[in-house]
């Protein structure tokens, strides 16, 4: 087995015996149910929200509708969650020391540790989409959706679009992830390292629902979070998202080099 | 390169990019594209209000959309809420000209709704589920594309 796929597998086995993770898996998989209960029991319909006035009306509007929700604070949070402390935990544990003088590199220990945060956050998306989904469909029912151009679509063609929706955030939640353990190195904080990236999405967030300058919102990455609406419309339109995507990978790219760099030049000899 | 050479090299470049953002100033809610995806999506859920209804589809005959931003009063541009008039020929063959205020966001969505509440809040019963439903035709979300060509911001 190669030193990578020995980190990846060792971190994959401590991120699952977290309690905090567990935790999280299990809010991600019945918070949909909660929300969708709760609004099957009232009268009035979220219509400020996308895809609010259609939650009584089709099951594929639930997961719409909580995109809408996660992508402003919920996703940055989990993937804080996930990667804000797995560097700085061993700093605080002092295994550090421990790992880098065995056998394997400390490439190995960056990628392997990296992959296994980012399959977890990929996992934590698509437990809370699968969730939602499945949820609506069961407490509404497999109607036709109403996409934001105004068409009904059919059961069979809201799935693969509801699908796609949230496969365009996991890129800028990956993102921020790789924004946590870049500042979970840097500081050798686990709470700065999960505070900062939440903090930073707020601030985006904040950013967004300004009337500031439009080309700045661009290069955010809550903007990214929201393009998914262009493959919702009628006719389909993909600039923003593939805008989107490019400044989610800009960001992935550049926190992960810094992180890289520094994780590689640390001295853990002197402590 | 020299570490000055290094610095100033830097220094340009975050000049460059901050000029370009200063710069690449076209708003993404403008009255080009406000009008064209009210006036798209009007007709697309008139259409769908009379498929739901089991009636035979038919698209209104727009004649004519005109928006113009409440918040914004110098130019049409920017989120905020937005009066729409739509003048249009329906599927019973008469001629309406109705008022509808859109409330948009800076993410270049928003909520449409006319301003008589009764259109608004009007409901019917959809043939596919045999729920009852808001009206389309009443109120609807949409969403345009903020790099599309429509950059007109023109109040007049």
């Amino acid at each position: 087995m190669s030193s990578f796929a020995s980190v990846y597998g060792v971190e994959c086995r401590k991120l699952l015996a977290q309690t905090r993770v567990r935790a999280l898996m299990v809010f991600l998989l019945v918070v949909p149910w909660l929300y969708i209960g709760l609004i099957l029991h009232q009268d009035r319909l979220p219509l400020e929200t996308l895809y609010g006035r259609y939650l009584k009306d089709t099951g594929y509007a639930t997961p719409l509708a909580i995109l809408v929700y996660a992508s402003q604070w919920v996703l940055p949070l989990i993937a804080a969650l996930l990667a804000g402390d797995v560097f700085s935990s061993e700093d605080q544990q002092g295994t550090l020391k421990t790992i880098l003088t065995r056998s394997v590199g400390r490439t190995a220990v960056f990628w392997g540790k990296l992959a296994a945060v980012f399959t977890f956050t990929t996992i934590a998306v698509v437990v809370v989409a699968a969730s939602a989904t499945v949820a609506g469909i069961i407490t509404v029912g497999n109607d036709p959706l109403v996409d934001v151009g105004g068409v009904l679509r059919p059961a069979s063609t809201a799935l693969g679009l509801v699908a796609a929706s949230w496969a365009t955030v996991l890129l800028p939640t990956l993102a921020f992830g790789a924004i946590a353990m870049m500042v979970s190195i840097l500081t050798r904080s686990s709470v700065l390292g999960v505070i900062v990236p939440v903090v930073l999405g707020l601030v985006m967030q904040l950013y967004t629902f300004l009337n500031a300058w439009d080309t700045v919102r661009h290069v955010l990455l809550g903007y990214t979070m929201s393009a998914w609406r262009g493959i919702l419309d009628s006719p389909t339109y993909y600039a923003p998202l593939a805008r989107g995507l490019l400044v989610a990978a800009v960001y992935l790219v550049i926190a992960t080099s810094i992180g890289f760099v520094v994780f590689r030049r640390r001295d853990v000899a002197g402590g | 390169m020299t570490t000055f050479g290094s610095r100033r090299a830097a220094a340009l470049c975050a000049a460059g990019a901050a000029a370009l953002l200063l710069t690449a100033c076209t708003p993404d809610t403008t009255r080009g594209r406000v009008e064209h995806d009210f006036a798209a999506t009007f007709s697309n859920q008139y259409a769908q209000s009379l498929q739901r209804q089991g009636k035979p589809v038919k698209r209104p005959r727009i004649a004519s959309t005109v928006c113009h931003s409440g918040t914004n009063l110098k130019v049409d541009s920017g989120p905020g809420t937005w009066s729409c008039e739509i003048k249009y020929v329906g599927a019973d063959g008469r001629r309406h000209d109705d008022n509808w205020v859109s409330l948009i966001d800076a993410l270049g969505c928003y909520q449409a709704f006319s301003t008589d509440d009764a259109v608004r809040f009007h409901k019917i019963t959809d043939v596919y589920s045999h729920k009852s439903i808001l009206d389309p035709a009443g109120s609807f979300d949409g969403c345009y594309d903020v790099y599309d060509g429509r950059t007109n911001t023109s109040k007049k």
